[in-house]
């Protein structure tokens, strides 16, 4: 599973101090990163913190990086979970409120001003239910459907067994699909 | 070896990853392809596609090229750093390995020239332990 890690290389090239192969690790590895921090955090500022924060722990590690203990996106994942969670913990009673109050960043404006607040308004009803889930839920739910982990990738970030993860993430699409659907029909009774 | 893949498994799995059999483990995807064919598999994917499209819905803006950039700018002069920093502490390395080397050599030439014909580094004194004399004169006091 770990044989072809296709960072390795990568990394080996950041650890000689090459900035090409830098910019490359960014471009690569930035939006994943954003994203989850931003999913977790709800604060973009925050999150983008996180992501240089991140960054600084992949430089000081891309030279003695081994191959084989474990794949570096699965490693990078678990950085950023830590220090999402780092900083959730530093604000636990303005946390939960910034994430239940906070309205999700906005995609692209649409053309038409309704049809964009009808968007950001379904993306904050997404938000919300998933903020409102037990952590470990979140995580899984965030790891394999937004992240796109694999369940493997996944349950080594959490330090779950595949089992477990499974379990996480099935009672957290049972909870998320009760609340969304429950959302969307008071929205067609309005 | 595969597990076979039963109904309720399907299921399990379809509602843990959701809708797409390429996030099931690999195990499971082939056969979970041919699962969902099946007018019972079609509908409990169909249920979870459902779920899938809802949270699809939450997108996040990507990241800013500001960003990119002062990331990449800190990792370029970071890494370079590193790098560099690395190249000195092996270009010590091979100093002190040469050193240490050049020494050994020295200590095993020492070692190796006869001593009995007084050419050794530790010729003197082996010298002044047979006769007495050394280049300091007579230590025996045989000259008084």
């Amino acid at each position: 599973m770990l044989d072809h890690d296709p960072d390795t290389a990568l990394l080996a090239r950041i650890g000689r101090g090459d900035a090409a192969a830098v910019r490359l690790l960014v471009a690569a590895k930035l939006p994943r990163i954003l994203g989850l921090a931003t999913r977790m955090l709800h604060d973009r500022a925050a999150a983008e913190d996180v992501a240089q924060d991140a960054f600084v722990r992949v430089w000081r590690t891309a030279a003695t990086w081994q191959p084989g203990a474990a794949r570096f996106d699965t490693w990078l994942h678990t950085v950023v979970l830590n220090l999402c969670r780092d900083r959730l913990r530093r604000r636990p009673e303005t946390g939960r409120e910034a994430t239940d109050g906070a309205v999700p960043d906005m995609p692209d404006p649409a053309p038409d001003a309704e049809s964009s607040l009808i968007e950001a308004e379904r993306d904050r009803t997404v938000a919300m239910a998933i903020a409102g889930l037990p952590e470990r839920q979140r995580d899984a739910i965030l790891l394999v459907h937004y992240q796109d982990l694999s369940g493997a990738e996944a349950a080594a970030v959490l330090d779950v067994s595949i089992e477990a993860l499974e379990s996480l993430l099935a009672r957290g699409r049972r909870t998320l699909r009760t609340r969304l659907c429950s959302s969307q029909e008071d929205d067609a009774h309005d | 070896m595969t597990d076979p893949l039963t109904i309720d498994r399907f299921r399990d799995l379809a509602e843990a990853y959701g809708a797409a059999v390429a996030r099931w483990p690999d195990r499971y995807r082939a056969p979970g392809a041919r699962i969902a064919t099946t007018p019972e598999g079609a509908a409990i994917l169909a249920e979870a596609a459902d779920l899938d499209a809802r949270l699809d819905r939450w997108r996040v803006e990507a990241p800013g090229p500001d960003l990119a950039a002062r990331i990449a700018v800190s990792g370029a002069i970071a890494t370079r750093r590193a790098a560099l920093r690395l190249r000195w502490w092996w270009s010590g390395v091979g100093i002190a390995a040469t050193l240490a080397g050049a020494a050994a050599g020295t200590a095993a030439v020492a070692m190796s020239v006869p001593i009995d014909r007084g050419y050794g580094v530790g010729a003197a004194t082996d010298l002044g332990a047979i006769n007495g004399s050394t280049s300091f004169g007579d230590i025996t006091g045989s000259d008084r």
